[in-house]
Protein backbone atom coordinates (compact mmCIF):
# COMPACT_ATOMS: atom_id res chain seq x y z
CA UNK A 1 0.00 0.00 0.00
CA UNK A 2 2.80 2.38 1.07
CA UNK A 3 4.78 1.44 -2.01
CA UNK A 4 1.87 2.17 -4.35
CA UNK A 5 1.38 5.61 -2.67
CA UNK A 6 5.06 6.42 -3.29
CA UNK A 7 4.70 5.47 -6.93
CA UNK A 8 1.67 7.77 -7.22
CA UNK A 9 3.60 10.67 -5.61
CA UNK A 10 6.56 10.11 -7.89
CA UNK A 11 4.33 9.94 -10.98
CA UNK A 12 2.64 13.17 -9.92
CA UNK A 13 5.93 14.96 -9.43
CA UNK A 14 7.24 13.75 -12.78
CA UNK A 15 4.07 14.95 -14.51
CA UNK A 16 4.35 18.40 -12.91
CA UNK A 17 8.05 18.70 -13.75
CA UNK A 18 7.42 17.63 -17.34
CA UNK A 19 4.58 20.13 -17.74
CA UNK A 20 6.66 22.96 -16.27
CA UNK A 21 9.57 22.06 -18.54
CA UNK A 22 7.42 21.91 -21.68
CA UNK A 23 5.59 25.13 -20.79
CA UNK A 24 8.95 26.85 -20.42
CA UNK A 25 9.84 25.75 -23.94
CA UNK A 26 6.64 27.28 -25.31
CA UNK A 27 7.57 30.73 -24.01
CA UNK A 28 9.73 32.56 -26.56
CA UNK A 29 12.94 33.96 -25.18
CA UNK A 30 12.64 37.72 -24.60
CA UNK A 31 13.69 40.13 -27.36
CA UNK A 32 14.25 37.40 -29.92
CA UNK A 33 11.19 37.73 -32.13
CA UNK A 34 10.18 35.00 -34.54
CA UNK A 35 12.35 33.15 -36.97
CA UNK A 36 13.90 34.91 -39.98
CA UNK A 37 11.88 33.63 -42.91
CA UNK A 38 11.73 34.04 -46.66
CA UNK A 39 8.83 35.98 -48.06
CA UNK A 40 7.45 37.23 -51.37
CA UNK A 41 9.48 40.35 -52.28
CA UNK A 42 6.44 42.00 -53.86
CA UNK A 43 4.60 42.08 -50.54
CA UNK A 44 5.31 44.07 -47.36
CA UNK A 45 6.90 42.53 -44.29
CA UNK A 46 5.54 43.39 -40.83
CA UNK A 47 8.60 45.63 -40.38
CA UNK A 48 7.50 47.71 -43.38
CA UNK A 49 3.93 48.46 -42.22
CA UNK A 50 3.69 52.20 -41.73
CA UNK A 51 7.30 52.88 -42.78
CA UNK A 52 7.56 55.83 -45.19
CA UNK A 53 10.47 54.82 -47.38
CA UNK A 54 10.50 52.77 -50.58
CA UNK A 55 10.11 49.04 -49.97
CA UNK A 56 10.96 45.92 -51.91
CA UNK A 57 7.69 46.14 -53.87
CA UNK A 58 8.75 49.64 -55.02
CA UNK A 59 12.20 48.33 -55.91
CA UNK A 60 10.71 45.67 -58.15
CA UNK A 61 8.11 47.96 -59.72
CA UNK A 62 10.54 50.84 -60.35
CA UNK A 63 13.33 48.74 -61.86
CA UNK A 64 10.96 46.62 -63.97
CA UNK A 65 9.34 49.81 -65.31
CA UNK A 66 12.70 51.37 -66.17
CA UNK A 67 14.05 48.21 -67.78
CA UNK A 68 10.94 47.90 -69.92
CA UNK A 69 11.15 51.53 -70.98
CA UNK A 70 14.83 51.38 -71.91
CA UNK A 71 14.27 48.14 -73.84
CA UNK A 72 11.49 49.78 -75.88
CA UNK A 73 13.46 52.90 -76.72
CA UNK A 74 14.98 52.11 -80.10
CA UNK A 75 17.10 55.27 -80.02
CA UNK A 76 18.80 53.90 -76.89
CA UNK A 77 18.96 50.15 -77.37
CA UNK A 78 20.76 49.62 -80.63
CA UNK A 79 21.96 46.21 -81.80
CA UNK A 80 24.25 47.73 -84.45
CA UNK A 81 25.89 50.18 -82.11
CA UNK A 82 25.03 49.32 -78.50
CA UNK A 83 25.72 52.20 -76.13
CA UNK A 84 28.49 51.39 -73.64
CA UNK A 85 27.21 52.20 -70.19
CA UNK A 86 28.58 52.08 -66.69
CA UNK A 87 26.37 52.24 -63.62
CA UNK A 88 27.17 55.19 -61.38
CA UNK A 89 26.37 55.83 -57.74
CA UNK A 90 22.86 56.67 -56.67
CA UNK A 91 22.43 60.31 -55.62
CA UNK A 92 20.38 60.26 -52.45
CA UNK A 93 18.89 63.74 -52.08
CA UNK A 94 16.08 62.61 -49.80
CA UNK A 95 15.65 63.37 -46.10
CA UNK A 96 16.50 59.68 -45.42
CA UNK A 97 20.23 60.29 -45.78
CA UNK A 98 21.20 57.06 -44.04
CA UNK A 99 19.21 54.89 -46.47
CA UNK A 100 21.23 52.96 -49.04
CA UNK A 101 19.31 53.04 -52.33
CA UNK A 102 22.12 51.68 -54.57
CA UNK A 103 20.11 48.50 -55.00
CA UNK A 104 17.72 50.52 -57.23
CA UNK A 105 20.51 50.80 -59.82
CA UNK A 106 22.05 47.37 -59.26
CA UNK A 107 18.74 45.60 -59.87
CA UNK A 108 18.04 47.64 -63.01
CA UNK A 109 21.40 46.65 -64.53
CA UNK A 110 20.83 43.01 -63.62
CA UNK A 111 17.34 43.11 -65.15
CA UNK A 112 18.63 44.62 -68.39
CA UNK A 113 21.54 42.20 -68.62
CA UNK A 114 19.41 39.12 -68.05
CA UNK A 115 16.73 40.13 -70.57
CA UNK A 116 16.57 40.56 -74.35
CA UNK A 117 17.61 44.20 -73.90
CA UNK A 118 21.21 43.11 -73.41
CA UNK A 119 21.63 42.71 -77.18
CA UNK A 120 21.19 46.44 -77.66
CA UNK A 121 23.20 47.62 -74.63
CA UNK A 122 26.70 47.00 -73.32
CA UNK A 123 27.38 47.35 -69.63
CA UNK A 124 30.90 48.04 -68.43
CA UNK A 125 32.11 47.88 -64.83
CA UNK A 126 33.16 51.19 -63.31
CA UNK A 127 36.77 52.23 -63.82
CA UNK A 128 37.83 51.87 -60.15
CA UNK A 129 36.68 48.25 -60.02
CA UNK A 130 38.46 47.24 -63.22
CA UNK A 131 41.65 49.06 -62.21
CA UNK A 132 41.63 47.37 -58.79
CA UNK A 133 41.11 43.96 -60.36
CA UNK A 134 43.83 44.43 -62.97
CA UNK A 135 46.22 45.52 -60.26
CA UNK A 136 45.24 42.49 -58.15
CA UNK A 137 45.44 39.99 -61.00
CA UNK A 138 48.33 41.29 -63.11
CA UNK A 139 50.33 43.51 -60.81
CA UNK A 140 52.97 45.16 -62.98
CA UNK A 141 54.32 42.15 -64.82
CA UNK A 142 52.79 43.15 -68.15
CA UNK A 143 52.80 46.92 -68.85
CA UNK A 144 49.87 46.59 -71.25
CA UNK A 145 47.70 44.99 -68.57
CA UNK A 146 48.39 47.25 -65.60
CA UNK A 147 45.71 49.28 -63.88
CA UNK A 148 47.18 52.47 -65.33
CA UNK A 149 46.95 51.08 -68.86
CA UNK A 150 43.21 50.59 -68.57
CA UNK A 151 41.06 52.97 -70.61
CA UNK A 152 37.36 52.90 -69.85
CA UNK A 153 35.32 52.67 -73.05
CA UNK A 154 32.09 53.77 -71.38
CA UNK A 155 30.25 56.50 -73.28
CA UNK A 156 27.31 56.84 -70.87
CA UNK A 157 26.55 56.66 -67.16
CA UNK A 158 23.28 55.26 -65.82
CA UNK A 159 22.40 57.10 -62.64
CA UNK A 160 19.46 57.92 -60.41
CA UNK A 161 18.52 60.82 -58.15
CA UNK A 162 16.30 60.12 -55.15
CA UNK A 163 14.19 62.94 -53.72
CA UNK A 164 11.45 63.03 -51.12
CA UNK A 165 8.93 65.50 -49.76
CA UNK A 166 7.83 64.73 -46.18
CA UNK A 167 4.72 66.60 -45.18
CA UNK A 168 2.03 66.17 -42.51
CA UNK A 169 2.59 62.50 -41.78
CA UNK A 170 3.04 61.58 -45.45
CA UNK A 171 6.10 61.26 -47.63
CA UNK A 172 6.38 61.50 -51.41
CA UNK A 173 9.37 59.90 -53.15
CA UNK A 174 10.68 60.56 -56.64
CA UNK A 175 13.33 58.36 -58.26
CA UNK A 176 14.71 60.04 -61.35
CA UNK A 177 16.64 57.62 -63.58
CA UNK A 178 18.90 59.11 -66.24
CA UNK A 179 21.32 58.02 -68.93
CA UNK A 180 23.94 60.74 -69.32
CA UNK A 181 26.45 60.98 -72.16
CA UNK A 182 30.05 61.27 -70.97
CA UNK A 183 31.90 62.38 -74.10
CA UNK A 184 31.74 62.29 -77.89
CA UNK A 185 30.23 58.86 -78.09
CA UNK A 186 31.52 56.12 -80.35
CA UNK A 187 28.34 54.17 -79.61
CA UNK A 188 24.64 54.86 -79.03
CA UNK A 189 22.78 58.16 -79.56
CA UNK A 190 25.56 60.72 -79.86
CA UNK A 191 23.98 63.99 -78.64
CA UNK A 192 26.94 65.57 -76.83
CA UNK A 193 28.84 65.36 -73.55
CA UNK A 194 26.56 66.00 -70.58
CA UNK A 195 23.36 65.35 -72.53
CA UNK A 196 20.64 63.37 -70.75
CA UNK A 197 19.81 60.97 -73.55
CA UNK A 198 17.14 59.07 -71.59
CA UNK A 199 15.19 59.85 -68.43
CA UNK A 200 12.27 58.29 -66.65
CA UNK A 201 10.94 58.39 -63.12
CA UNK A 202 9.13 56.38 -60.49
CA UNK A 203 7.07 58.11 -57.84
CA UNK A 204 5.31 56.83 -54.77
CA UNK A 205 3.58 58.43 -51.79
CA UNK A 206 3.36 56.91 -48.33
CA UNK A 207 0.71 57.92 -45.81
CA UNK B 1 12.29 1.40 2.69
CA UNK B 2 15.16 0.45 0.42
CA UNK B 3 12.85 0.29 -2.60
CA UNK B 4 11.38 3.70 -1.73
CA UNK B 5 14.84 5.30 -1.59
CA UNK B 6 15.78 3.78 -4.92
CA UNK B 7 12.58 5.04 -6.58
CA UNK B 8 13.11 8.54 -5.13
CA UNK B 9 16.71 8.57 -6.37
CA UNK B 10 15.71 7.56 -9.87
CA UNK B 11 12.91 10.15 -9.90
CA UNK B 12 15.22 12.96 -8.80
CA UNK B 13 17.70 12.03 -11.52
CA UNK B 14 14.89 11.97 -14.09
CA UNK B 15 13.59 15.39 -12.98
CA UNK B 16 17.05 16.95 -13.27
CA UNK B 17 17.45 15.36 -16.71
CA UNK B 18 14.07 16.66 -17.90
CA UNK B 19 14.79 20.19 -16.68
CA UNK B 20 18.27 20.23 -18.19
CA UNK B 21 17.32 18.88 -21.59
CA UNK B 22 13.76 20.19 -21.76
CA UNK B 23 14.36 22.99 -24.26
CA UNK B 24 16.85 21.15 -26.45
CA UNK B 25 19.69 23.64 -26.11
CA UNK B 26 20.05 27.40 -26.25
CA UNK B 27 17.52 29.45 -28.28
CA UNK B 28 18.43 30.23 -31.89
CA UNK B 29 19.35 33.82 -32.70
CA UNK B 30 16.87 35.24 -35.22
CA UNK B 31 18.29 37.20 -38.11
CA UNK B 32 17.66 38.15 -41.72
CA UNK B 33 21.15 36.93 -42.72
CA UNK B 34 21.55 34.79 -45.80
CA UNK B 35 21.93 31.10 -44.93
CA UNK B 36 23.05 27.86 -46.51
CA UNK B 37 19.63 27.36 -48.15
CA UNK B 38 20.08 30.72 -49.90
CA UNK B 39 23.68 29.92 -50.85
CA UNK B 40 22.72 26.64 -52.47
CA UNK B 41 19.63 28.00 -54.20
CA UNK B 42 21.44 31.07 -55.56
CA UNK B 43 24.62 29.34 -56.77
CA UNK B 44 22.64 26.51 -58.40
CA UNK B 45 20.53 29.02 -60.31
CA UNK B 46 23.48 31.21 -61.27
CA UNK B 47 25.51 28.23 -62.51
CA UNK B 48 22.57 27.16 -64.69
CA UNK B 49 22.14 30.69 -66.01
CA UNK B 50 25.87 30.95 -66.78
CA UNK B 51 25.87 27.65 -68.67
CA UNK B 52 22.76 28.60 -70.67
CA UNK B 53 23.95 32.11 -71.55
CA UNK B 54 24.06 32.89 -75.28
CA UNK B 55 27.55 34.42 -75.26
CA UNK B 56 28.98 31.41 -73.44
CA UNK B 57 26.95 28.82 -75.37
CA UNK B 58 28.20 30.32 -78.63
CA UNK B 59 31.79 29.42 -77.77
CA UNK B 60 33.37 26.33 -79.31
CA UNK B 61 36.02 23.94 -78.04
CA UNK B 62 38.41 25.31 -80.67
CA UNK B 63 38.09 28.98 -79.62
CA UNK B 64 40.82 30.91 -77.83
CA UNK B 65 40.49 29.99 -74.17
CA UNK B 66 38.89 32.29 -71.63
CA UNK B 67 41.02 32.13 -68.50
CA UNK B 68 38.71 32.86 -65.58
CA UNK B 69 39.74 33.92 -62.09
CA UNK B 70 37.33 34.64 -59.26
CA UNK B 71 36.91 37.50 -56.80
CA UNK B 72 34.95 37.47 -53.56
CA UNK B 73 31.49 39.02 -53.27
CA UNK B 74 31.50 42.81 -53.07
CA UNK B 75 29.21 43.38 -50.12
CA UNK B 76 26.99 46.47 -50.31
CA UNK B 77 24.41 45.08 -47.90
CA UNK B 78 23.75 46.24 -44.37
CA UNK B 79 24.88 42.87 -43.02
CA UNK B 80 28.40 41.85 -42.14
CA UNK B 81 29.49 38.98 -44.40
CA UNK B 82 32.87 37.58 -43.29
CA UNK B 83 35.52 37.45 -46.00
CA UNK B 84 35.63 33.64 -46.00
CA UNK B 85 31.89 33.55 -46.74
CA UNK B 86 32.28 36.12 -49.51
CA UNK B 87 34.64 33.67 -51.26
CA UNK B 88 32.22 30.83 -50.59
CA UNK B 89 29.42 32.41 -52.64
CA UNK B 90 31.68 32.46 -55.72
CA UNK B 91 33.61 29.28 -54.95
CA UNK B 92 30.52 27.10 -54.87
CA UNK B 93 29.36 28.40 -58.24
CA UNK B 94 32.76 27.75 -59.83
CA UNK B 95 32.81 24.30 -58.28
CA UNK B 96 29.40 23.49 -59.78
CA UNK B 97 30.53 24.64 -63.23
CA UNK B 98 33.81 22.75 -62.94
CA UNK B 99 31.88 19.55 -62.27
CA UNK B 100 30.18 19.87 -65.67
CA UNK B 101 31.62 19.63 -69.19
CA UNK B 102 31.26 23.36 -69.80
CA UNK B 103 35.00 24.06 -69.45
CA UNK B 104 35.88 21.61 -72.23
CA UNK B 105 32.95 22.43 -74.48
CA UNK B 106 33.28 26.20 -74.20
CA UNK B 107 37.05 26.38 -73.81
CA UNK B 108 37.10 27.86 -70.31
CA UNK B 109 40.06 27.55 -67.94
CA UNK B 110 39.46 28.18 -64.25
CA UNK B 111 42.49 29.45 -62.36
CA UNK B 112 43.13 30.00 -58.68
CA UNK B 113 42.80 33.62 -57.56
CA UNK B 114 46.02 35.51 -56.80
CA UNK B 115 45.27 35.37 -53.06
CA UNK B 116 45.85 31.60 -53.13
CA UNK B 117 48.86 31.62 -55.43
CA UNK B 118 51.57 32.26 -52.79
CA UNK B 119 50.58 29.09 -50.94
CA UNK B 120 50.91 27.10 -54.15
CA UNK B 121 54.08 28.82 -55.36
CA UNK B 122 55.78 28.13 -52.02
CA UNK B 123 56.36 24.59 -53.24
CA UNK B 124 58.47 25.93 -56.11
CA UNK B 125 60.69 27.86 -53.76
CA UNK B 126 60.56 31.63 -54.02
CA UNK B 127 63.88 31.86 -55.85
CA UNK B 128 62.82 29.30 -58.44
CA UNK B 129 59.45 30.78 -59.38
CA UNK B 130 59.76 32.40 -62.79
CA UNK B 131 58.19 35.88 -62.75
CA UNK B 132 54.62 35.84 -63.99
CA UNK B 133 54.31 32.07 -63.84
CA UNK B 134 50.63 32.11 -62.95
CA UNK B 135 48.47 32.45 -66.07
CA UNK B 136 46.98 35.86 -66.78
CA UNK B 137 43.21 35.68 -66.50
CA UNK B 138 41.16 37.17 -69.30
CA UNK B 139 37.95 37.23 -67.28
CA UNK B 140 36.77 37.51 -63.70
CA UNK B 141 33.77 35.83 -62.07
CA UNK B 142 32.46 37.94 -59.23
CA UNK B 143 29.28 39.11 -57.52
CA UNK B 144 27.77 42.15 -55.87
CA UNK B 145 25.24 41.88 -53.05
CA UNK B 146 22.88 44.79 -52.39
CA UNK B 147 19.97 45.10 -49.99
CA UNK B 148 17.00 47.27 -49.28
CA UNK B 149 16.71 47.19 -45.50
CA UNK B 150 13.75 48.26 -43.41
CA UNK B 151 13.83 48.32 -39.63
CA UNK B 152 10.99 49.37 -37.38
CA UNK B 153 9.50 48.59 -33.99
CA UNK B 154 7.80 45.60 -35.63
CA UNK B 155 11.03 43.99 -36.83
CA UNK B 156 13.35 44.02 -39.77
CA UNK B 157 13.33 42.95 -43.39
CA UNK B 158 16.09 42.73 -45.97
CA UNK B 159 15.47 42.40 -49.70
CA UNK B 160 18.67 41.02 -51.20
CA UNK B 161 19.64 41.45 -54.85
CA UNK B 162 22.66 39.22 -55.47
CA UNK B 163 24.08 39.95 -58.88
CA UNK B 164 26.70 37.63 -60.41
CA UNK B 165 28.92 38.82 -63.25
CA UNK B 166 31.57 37.65 -65.66
CA UNK B 167 33.79 40.66 -66.40
CA UNK B 168 36.18 40.96 -69.35
CA UNK B 169 39.36 42.31 -67.72
CA UNK B 170 40.63 43.91 -70.94
CA UNK B 171 37.54 46.03 -71.56
CA UNK B 172 35.54 45.98 -68.32
CA UNK B 173 32.56 44.62 -70.29
CA UNK B 174 29.98 42.57 -68.42
CA UNK B 175 29.96 39.48 -70.62
CA UNK B 176 27.32 37.81 -68.45
CA UNK B 177 25.20 39.02 -65.57
CA UNK B 178 22.24 37.55 -63.75
CA UNK B 179 20.77 38.06 -60.33
CA UNK B 180 19.07 36.12 -57.58
CA UNK B 181 16.71 37.75 -55.11
CA UNK B 182 15.28 36.92 -51.74
CA UNK B 183 13.43 38.83 -49.06
CA UNK B 184 13.98 37.82 -45.46
CA UNK B 185 12.01 39.10 -42.53
CA UNK B 186 11.98 38.85 -38.76
CA UNK B 187 9.34 40.16 -36.41
CA UNK B 188 9.78 41.37 -32.87
CA UNK B 189 12.91 42.87 -31.46
CA UNK B 190 16.12 41.54 -32.93
CA UNK B 191 19.79 41.72 -32.16
CA UNK B 192 20.96 41.88 -35.80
Amino acid sequence: MKFSSTIRQVAGLTLIAGTVSLAACQTPPPNRGTSGYRMDPSSDSPAEYGVMTPRSADLIEATNKMAQDIAQRLDITNRQSPPRIFVGLIENKSSQRHQNFQVFLARLRAELNSSGARHGLEFIRERSFVEDQRSREYGSKDPASTAAAYQSRADYVLTCEVYDLPSGGTNYFLLNYQLVQLRDAATGPDVGAGAIVWENSYEVKFQ
Amino acid sequence: MMVRRTVCGITTALLVLILLTGCGGPPRVQTTFLGSVDLIDMTNQMAQSFARDEAISARRATDEPWVISIYRVVNHTNQVIPERERWLYIGRMRSLLAQSDIATQRRLIWIVPPERWPAIARELGEANEPPGLRMNPTHLLTAEFNTLTTTSARGRSDMYVCSYQLVDLATGLLVWEDSWEVKRSVTGLTFD
